[in-house]
């Protein structure tokens, strides 16, 4: 376990207390950490000498009569069901939702990328005719043709950072909900 | 030993350690140490029962960049310790009376 593993996993189980009580705390493990690194031990060594976070928690939330949060009581059965049911109605809409958008998006921009190879052949095929012959309305169906491409190419970046937003929220989602319902995280 | 009966003593220890000058955890734990069992974890909750009996004061000081916590005793917290002296010579008292029963 590293420091940073250390400290996270204290700060997890004093979670019963204030903000302010646990930056206390977790101040004043800083402080011996950084004492007992600069007497020559190592960084195992002093968090061996520490014991597990889970220890360490216990002793000083013993002291305030707050349960650890690793020796709480698990979920009940009846806030699992609820969270389920919770995650029924309104999380898998939600999700279908976002993954529907996330879908539109990604055909935007093949949308996008065909408009943009449409309109450059489009430009293509009318400079050919430019050639056979050349009357005002060729001239301008290159114009378009350009126009056509720019519009895709503007497409492309702009439905791929929709896309990629769309399908972070999908798992962002799910993995709250799969944190929820397995109680490492309360509502 | 009966896990009050320590409690009490090392909130005392802690003081005696104070009494010659304020000091810091890593320091506390270090001189209290050879006498009696204490930990980080033990230490924080006595020096958090001391600094709300107002037996200590707390303030911080940049050490090497750092900000060390350091304890001092107060009037009141050397008048525990006293009052922890006159306990003693009672409890001894009460300690020879159950010894000299033993001994019969």
């Amino acid at each position: 376990m590293t420091k940073k593993q250390w400290f996270k996993q204290l700060k997890r189980e004093l979670g019963a207390l204030s903000a302010s009580d646990r930056n206390e705390i977790l101040q004043y493990y800083d402080e011996l950490y950084n004492e007992k690194r600069e007497s020559g031990l190592t960084e195992e060594a002093v968090l061996g000498s520490f014991g597990a976070p889970q220890e360490a928690a216990r002793g000083i939330l013993a002291e305030r009569d707050l349960p650890a949060a690793s020796a709480r009581e698990h979920r009940s059965v009846a806030s699992f069901l609820a969270i389920l049911f919770l995650f029924l109605c309104i999380g898998i809409p939600i999700l279908s939702v976002l993954f529907a958008l996330a879908i539109t998006a990604g055909a935007l921009v093949v949308s996008g990328a065909a408009i943009f190879l449409a309109g450059i052949a489009d430009g293509v095929w009318f400079c050919i005719l430019l050639f056979r012959d050349t009357p005002v309305a060729t001239l301008a169906h290159i114009g378009i043709g350009l126009a056509g491409a720019g519009c895709g190419l503007l497409m492309i970046p702009l439905f791929a950072v929709c896309t990629k937003w769309m399908l972070a929220l999908c798992k962002k989602s799910l993995l709250f909900t799969g944190k929820l319902l397995t109680g490492k995280r309360s509502m | 030993m009966d896990i009050q009966l320590k409690k009490g003593l090392l909130d005392v220890c802690v003081l005696s350690v104070l009494r010659d000058g304020e000091s810091y955890g890593y320091k506390i734990i270090a001189d209290v140490a050879p006498y009696i069992e204490i930990s980080e974890s033990t230490l924080y909750p006595i020096l958090k029962r001391l600094e709300s009996a107002a037996y200590v004061t707390t303030h911080g000081k940049a050490i090497n960049g750092r900000l060390r916590k350091y304890y001092k005793i107060t009037q009141k917290g050397l008048e525990r310790i006293h009052e922890f002296i006159e306990d003693v010579k009672e409890f001894e008292r009460i300690y020879n009376f159950i010894f000299r029963g033993e001994q019969k």
